[in-house]
C-alpha cells in the first residue's frame, strides 16, 4: 500500500469524528482569543495593573457559572463571557464525539454498542443535574 | 516577582508553561494536568481549586487535539474506548462530586504508590511497548474488542487481541475518579494498564487513552463550571496553550519508536509518583 494511506481500521466515521474534534477545538481557541482581545480593549488597565491580576487569580471573585449568564454576557459583548463560551464549546467538544461514535453504532445495528454509548452520555446528563442543583 | 506582574505577562507566561505542557501530555496520553497544576499554585499563586478547574479543560484539550488525529491514523481503538469510558466517566463523576469527603493526602499517597509500582514494573519488563501475548476473555470475544493499526515508524500492520476485560473496566473507573478529584487525565493509569494487563500496544493504548480522558474531563469541568471554579482567565492561557503543545505532539507521536515513547512515560511516572507522594507525606499541598 502506498504512504500515508489510513489503514483499515479508519473508515468514514473515523474521518467525521476527526472533522468534529478539530472543528470544535478551532472553533473554541477562536472564541477564547477573541474574547481577550475584547476583554483587554475594554479594560486598558489589565495591561499594567498587577492589582488586576490578584483580583482575577482570587478565587472568591465571581464568574460566570450558568449558561444564561453566559450567554447574556456573550450578548453585551463582555470578553470574560466570550472566554468562557470558548471553554463551553471545549467542554462539549467531546461530547459530541462520543454521541457522533454512539450513532454510528446505531447504524451498524451494534445495540451492544448503542446502548454502552447511550450509559456514557447518561452518566454526563447527571453531572449536569447534579451540578445543576447547586452546592 | 510575583507581585508585580501583571495580567498580560501572566498570560503569557502561563500560556508558554502550557505549550510544553501539552507537548509532553500528547506524546504521553496525559492531559498535562501533573504540569499545569504544580505551576499553577507553585509559580504563580494561584488558588489549588481553581488550577484543578483549569487544568481539566486543559486535559480536554490535549485529548481533542491529539484524539483528532490518532482517530484519523486508526490508532484509536474506539470500541475499547467507549467500554471504557462507561467507567471512566463514572468514576469522575463520583471524584468530583465526592472530592471533599475524602482525605487529599490519603488519595496522594495511595495514587503514587501505585504510579511508582507501575513505572517500576515497566522498566523490569524491558521491551519497546509491545505488550505481552494476551488471551481474549469472553467478554472482549463477543464485544470484539481487538484491534488494529499501521504502524507508521515501521511501515507494518499490527494486529492485536485484547484481554482482561474486567481489570480493565475496574482500573479506569479508579483512573476516572483520580481525574475528578486531582483535575489530571488519568492517562498515567490508562495507558499502562491497557498496554501491560489487556495487552494494547503502546501505541493503541496512548491513542485510546488520549481519547477517553476528553469526555472523562469534560464530565468534571462540567461540575467545577457549575460550582464557579472555572475561572476564564485562568483556564483560556492554559487551553490555548495546551491545544498548541498537543497539536504539536500529535504531529510527533506516529514519527517516534514505541521504545522511546516508553522510556519518556517512565520518566514521568516516576517523577509524578514522587511529587505525589512528597505531597501526601506532608510536604507542600
Amino acid at each position: 500500500m502506498t504512504r500515508g494511506t489510513p489503514p483499515a481500521a479508519a473508515g468514514r466515521i473515523e474521518v467525521i469524528v476527526s472533522g468534529v474534534l478539530r472543528a470544535g477545538v478551532y472553533a473554541s481557541v477562536g472564541l477564547i482569543a477573541i474574547g481577550l482581545v475584547v476583554w483587554f480593549a475594554r479594560h486598558p488597565s489589565l495591561l499594567t495593573s498587577a492589582a488586576e491580576l490578584k483580583l482575577l487569580l482570587a478565587a472568591e471573585t465571581p464568574v460566570p457559572r450558568s449558561l444564561t449568564q453566559v450567554f447574556s454576557g456573550v450578548i453585551r459583548g463582555d470578553g470574560e463571557c466570550l472566554v468562557a463560551l470558548g471553554l463551553l464549546v471545549l467542554i462539549a467538544t467531546p461530547v459530541v464525539r462520543v454521541a457522533i461514535t454512539g450513532l454510528s453504532f446505531v447504524g451498524q445495528r451494534d445495540r451492544t454498542f448503542t446502548w454502552i454509548s447511550a450509559g456514557v452520555l447518561l452518566v454526563l446528563g447527571v453531572s449536569v443535574w447534579l451540578g445543576a442543583g447547586g452546592h | 516577582m510575583a507581585g508585580r506582574m501583571t495580567p498580560l505577562l501572566f498570560l503569557i507566561l502561563m500560556y508558554v508553561v502550557s505549550v510544553g505542557a501539552g507537548l509532553l501530555g500528547s506524546l504521553l496520553g496525559l492531559g498535562g494536568g501533573i504540569i499545569v497544576v504544580p505551576a499553577l499554585t507553585l509559580l504563580f499563586g494561584v488558588d489549588i481549586r481553581l488550577a484543578i478547574a483549569a487544568s481539566i479543560v486543559s486535559v480536554i484539550a490535549t485529548s481533542c487535539g491529539g484524539a483528532a488525529r490518532y482517530i484519523r491514523q486508526g490508532l484509536a481503538n474506539m470500541r475499547l474506548g467507549m467500554l471504557l469510558e462507561v467507567t471512566t466517566v463514572s468514576g469522575a463523576l463520583a471524584g468530583a462530586y465526592l472530592g471533599g469527603l475524602l482525605s487529599p493526602r490519603a488519595l496522594y499517597l495511595v495514587f503514587g504508590a501505585v504510579l511508582g509500582a507501575v513505572a517500576v514494573r515497566m522498566l523490569v519488563a524491558g521491551g519497546d511497548g509491545t505488550p505481552p501475548r494476551v488471551v481474549p476473555d469472553a467478554l472482549s470475544k463477543r464485544l470484539k474488542l481487538g484491534g488494529a493499526y499501521r504502524d507508521a515508524a515501521t511501515g507494518t500492520d499490527v494486529v492485536y487481541d485484547v484481554g482482561r476485560t474486567g481489570v480493565g473496566l475496574g482500573v479506569s473507573g479508579l483512573a476516572g475518579v483520580m481525574s475528578g478529584l486531582l483535575g489530571i487525565g488519568g492517562g498515567a493509569v490508562k495507558v499502562p494498564m491497557m498496554n501491560l494487563a489487556m495487552g494494547v500496544p503502546m501505541k493503541a493504548a496512548t491513542a485510546t487513552s488520549n481519547m477517553t480522558i476528553g469526555i472523562t474531563a469534560a464530565t468534571s469541568a462540567t461540575l467545577f463550571f457549575l460550582r464557579g471554579d472555572l475561572h476564564p482567565f485562568v483556564a483560556a492561557p492554559v487551553a490555548a496553550g495546551v491545544l498548541t503543545g498537543a497539536t504539536l505532539g500529535a504531529h510527533l507521536l506516529p514519527k517516534l519508536k514505541g521504545g522511546a515513547v516508553k522510556v519518556i512515560f517512565v520518566v514521568v511516572l516516576l517523577y509524578v509518583a514522587g511529587q505525589m507522594l512528597y505531597r501526601g507525606w506532608g510536604g507542600a499541598s
